[in-house]
């Protein structure tokens, strides 16, 4: 029986230590094609060429951050669908709210167990309503 | 009625007072009668005036024993409320005049008087020195302190108000040197020494004026301790919202600084974990558990210590509404048991079959729930019950263990944070935060609702929580934000 066809996913952060080991669980768990960028910059540029089904994406990142990212991916028509799941360590009051506005799937609080994640990815397949 | 007005005539020239006779009686009417006394020296009117009552005194300035002003001021000193008309001869009108500064209602040439210019001069003398017993009343009755103090800077008069400020008898106060800054039109605050038992802030104001016909200040002084403390007070409720504003900022910061590292540190301990790096000896499998465990012991310490830290500046969102309190305990309930499967421990629902709606925020009420079944769990034998029920006011819930309970001596102090009891039977590796109940706690007052704790009668802690019921409370005011709840 043929497998299904992986789920594009892109991880941006500028935390490569946290990079590294998300992006060899995703990718051990042969469900997902497994891309990362390191800046926000990357991440849209990483993201308009391989269109991902799926990007993690950090908040706080130098420069470009995370929701400037957002919104250029539901600008651009290349990204409009991809599904988003925003990670962050920053809990501030305004975040559910903000997350909503700009059509986030998720928000992943970090430290996050890898269930929470988990669940999230599935969400995302799963879900087609944003929040 | 007939008024009878009784003048001292302080005169030496015997022409003069014989004179002066025949005009008082011809100025005597029908309403007014003047009784004349007279003396030949100034020692005679002092003697008469300390033994006698007299409402006016008509003065001769030159006479045997004192001569000019000085005569004036120690008729003045010897009885200084009874009006003094001055007599001064002719062209005199100079010397008069210097007289009515020092303190005299009037004078009188003696070269044009008759007995009409008499009886108008001791009118208005008494009705002057009326107007100005009602101004010295108004002065002395003044609320605030007033000080005359001259440009010697002795203090020439001081009203009531003013020796209460400083605390102060008038004797030990008037004719002493007034040791504070005086500019005009700029106020100044100072610290009285006056009472015994606190400070008195007082603000001094001065304006310049004539005080018997020499330069002098007139000082107003006001209490404005009550003020002062106010603004001390403001200035402190500023620095505290400055505070808790950098105690804020402070607190996300170092959450974000401290969230990043153990979330780097979580995400590779599971890689491990999960074998996702390659197989691990039995002894290694051991290590990164026990470090995991400890990362999630980590995580929960950092969140409760978030939890508490809002809860208690009360900055936290609160949403109450109405709620069914038995849906919520079998969310709850469900949740733990799923949590805690492969445990040998049961967890017992024994709830009537409904309840009144309670209002409070759900995702508080339900960590408090959660933390009372969590500690319940880690000491229990066998056995959590969790049982509600309704009074006319509110929704009582008690989470029951059959642990070894509470030690009586310690009831009192577990709700503070960082308490953790060294219950026989703790749990197997894992590790609470000690501020679970002091959130929780924290969590009751917010939602209107107490929380307190006992052993069971049988045996075992007994946790008991308190919700108030919807009809009972009054709807709280529209938030205007959803409650923020990330996945986590």
């Amino acid at each position: 029986m043929p497998s299904p066809p992986l789920k594009r996913l892109l991880i941006v952060d500028d935390e490569r230590d946290l990079v590294r080991p998300l992006a060899l669980r995703l990718a051990a768990s042969g469900l997902y094609d497994v891309s990362v960028a390191y800046d926000g910059a990357a991440g849209l540029a990483s993201a308009l060429r391989l269109r991902p089904d799926i990007a993690l994406i950090d908040l706080a990142m130098p420069g470009f951050d995370g929701w400037r990212l957002c919104e250029r991916l539901r600008e651009d028509p290349r990204t409009r669908d991809t599904k988003v799941i925003i990670m962050t360590a920053w809990l501030s009051p305004d975040l559910g709210r903000r997350a909503k506005a700009e059509g986030v799937a998720r928000l992943l609080l970090k430290p996050f167990e890898e269930a929470a994640l988990l669940d999230a990815l599935e969400a995302c397949q799963i879900a087609p309503q944003p929040l | 009625m007939e008024q009878r007005v009784r003048v001292l005539l302080i005169e030496d020239d015997p022409d003069y007072t014989m004179l002066m006779n025949v005009f008082i009686d011809e100025a005597c009417g029908e309403n007014v009668k003047y009784v004349l006394e007279t003396t030949v020296s100034l020692q005679g009117g002092l003697d008469l005036l300390s033994r006698q009552e007299y409402d006016i005194v008509l003065l001769d300035l030159m006479l045997p024993d004192s001569r000019g002003l000085d005569t004036l001021i120690k008729v003045r000193a010897k009885a200084p409320s009874l009006p003094v008309v001055v007599l001064t001869n002719l062209d005199q009108d100079a010397a008069g005049l210097d007289a009515i500064g020092h303190g005299a209602q009037d004078f009188l040439s003696k070269s044009k008087l008759d007995s009409g210019r008499l009886r108008h001069a001791i009118g208005f003398a008494l009705a002057r020195d009326r107007v100005h017993r009602q101004m010295e009343r108004l002065v002395e009755g003044a609320p605030d302190g007033m000080v005359i103090v001259d440009r010697a800077r002795m203090v020439r008069y001081a009203n009531a108000a003013a020796l209460a400020l400083f605390g102060r008898k008038r004797e030990q106060f008037v004719g002493r040197l007034f040791d504070y800054e005086l500019t005009p039109g700029q106020p100044v605050i100072v610290k009285l020494p006056g009472r015994e038992d606190e400070e008195v802030s007082a603000e001094i104001r001065a304006g310049e004026l004539e005080w018997k016909g020499y330069p002098a200040w007139v000082v107003a002084i006001r209490d404005v301790s009550d003020l002062k403390k106010l603004e001390q007070v403001r200035a402190e409720v500023r620095e505290r919202r400055h505070t808790d504003k950098l105690k804020d900022e402070l607190l996300s910061t170092v959450s974000h600084e401290l969230r990043t590292p153990l979330s780097v540190v979580k995400a590779v301990i599971g890689t491990l974990r999960d074998h996702l790096a390659g197989p691990l000896t039995a002894d290694q499998n051991d290590m990164i558990l026990t470090a995991d465990r400890h990362i999630s012991r980590l995580t929960r310490l950092l969140n409760n210590f978030l939890d508490l830290t809002r809860l208690e500046s009360r900055r936290a969102r609160i949403n109450r509404q109405p709620l069914d309190p038995l849906a919520l305990i079998e969310d709850v309930c469900q949740g733990v048991r799923m949590a805690s499967r492969g445990r040998r421990v049961t967890l017992r629902l024994d709830l009537p079959k409904t309840l009144p709606s309670v209002r409070v925020d759900p995702d508080m009420i339900a960590q408090v729930l959660g933390n009372l079944l969590d500690n319940a769990l880690r000491y229990a034998r066998g056995r959590v019950t969790v049982r509600a029920e309704a009074t006319e006011e509110e929704v009582e819930i008690s989470v029951t263990d059959d642990g070894p309970g509470i030690p009586v001596e310690r009831i009192g102090e577990l709700f503070d944070k960082f308490v953790q009891l060294d219950r026989a039977r703790g749990g197997e590796g894992y590790k609470g935060t000690g501020l679970g109940l002091a959130i929780s706690r924290e969590i009751m007052t917010l939602n209107g609702g107490r929380i307190w704790a006992g052993n069971a009668p049988s045996r075992g802690a007994c946790f008991r929580f308190t919700l108030p019921l919807t009809s009972r409370t009054a709807p709280p005011p529209r938030e205007d934000t959803p409650h923020a709840q990330p996945a986590a």
